[in-house]
């Protein structure tokens, strides 16, 4: 099943005129937890991360009372970008379920178009966004296609 | 296709803030951290809400 969704478009009043207008990949995604706790978070589709990671402070509404305890070593893993400070910034990895909704305005489990069993990172520290979308558990199970002059992006579940 | 996203307002009188919206958009709350919206919005009977954090855009950001 194809899903079309618009790009949020931002008009920034303080960028220069080349950064004026932003166009964000936003999708509502629902993180789940073994014990059936859920939480609803915006996140950012980001293409070039290799992981999907979300604020720290969703932990408790998960269940997790320390995200810092993790269940192996390789769990806890140093992030760099563009920052390039090494690490820039720490993912504590968990067992959940990500959430795939069908229809953006009714985000329950009888809406789901898929939920993916996956790791996902508890960041360390605060990112502007609530949360991202990265290839392992997200864009390795859709394909996305994006067209900024259209001003929509599409994802296809590929394992239907 | 679903709806575009309303965030222009969101933008100017949020910066570095969590928001707390219904499924469908509707705005319920704002707060400096994420329990201080989700406390808000449980005061206001919306047990659980989409979350977001809205960003700064004095700043530039790149993703």
């Amino acid at each position: 099943m194809k899903l079309n969704f618009p790009y949020q478009k931002i008009s920034n009043p303080f960028s220069k005129a080349f950064l004026k207008f932003k166009n964000s990949p936003i999708l509502k995604v629902g993180i789940l937890s073994d014990s059936g706790q859920m939480v609803k978070v915006e996140a950012y589709i980001d293409t070039g991360a290799q992981v999907c990671m979300i604020d720290s402070s969703y932990a408790k509404y998960l269940g997790i009372s320390d995200y810092k305890q993790v269940k192996n070593p390789e769990d806890i893993v140093p992030l760099s970008g563009i920052g390039g400070k090494r690490p820039e910034n720490v993912a504590y990895f968990h067992d959940l379920k990500l959430v795939i909704f069908k229809d953006q305005r009714h985000l329950d489990l009888k809406n789901a178009l898929h939920t993916i069993n996956t790791k996902i990172g508890f960041l360390e520290r605060q990112i502007q966004v609530a949360g991202i979308l990265g290839v392992y558990g997200f864009l390795d199970h859709f394909v996305f296609k994006g067209s900024i002059p259209e001003g929509y992006f599409e994802i296809e579940n590929c394992f239907e | 296709m679903n709806r575009p996203l309303e965030r222009a307002n969101f933008f100017k009188k949020y910066p570095n803030k969590w928001i707390a919206l219904t499924d469908d958009d509707k705005f319920i709350s704002a707060g400096s951290t994420l329990d201080e919206v989700l406390k808000k919005a449980r005061r206001k009977g919306f047990e659980n809400p989409v979350t977001t954090r809205i960003p700064d855009l004095r700043f530039e950001f790149i993703l």
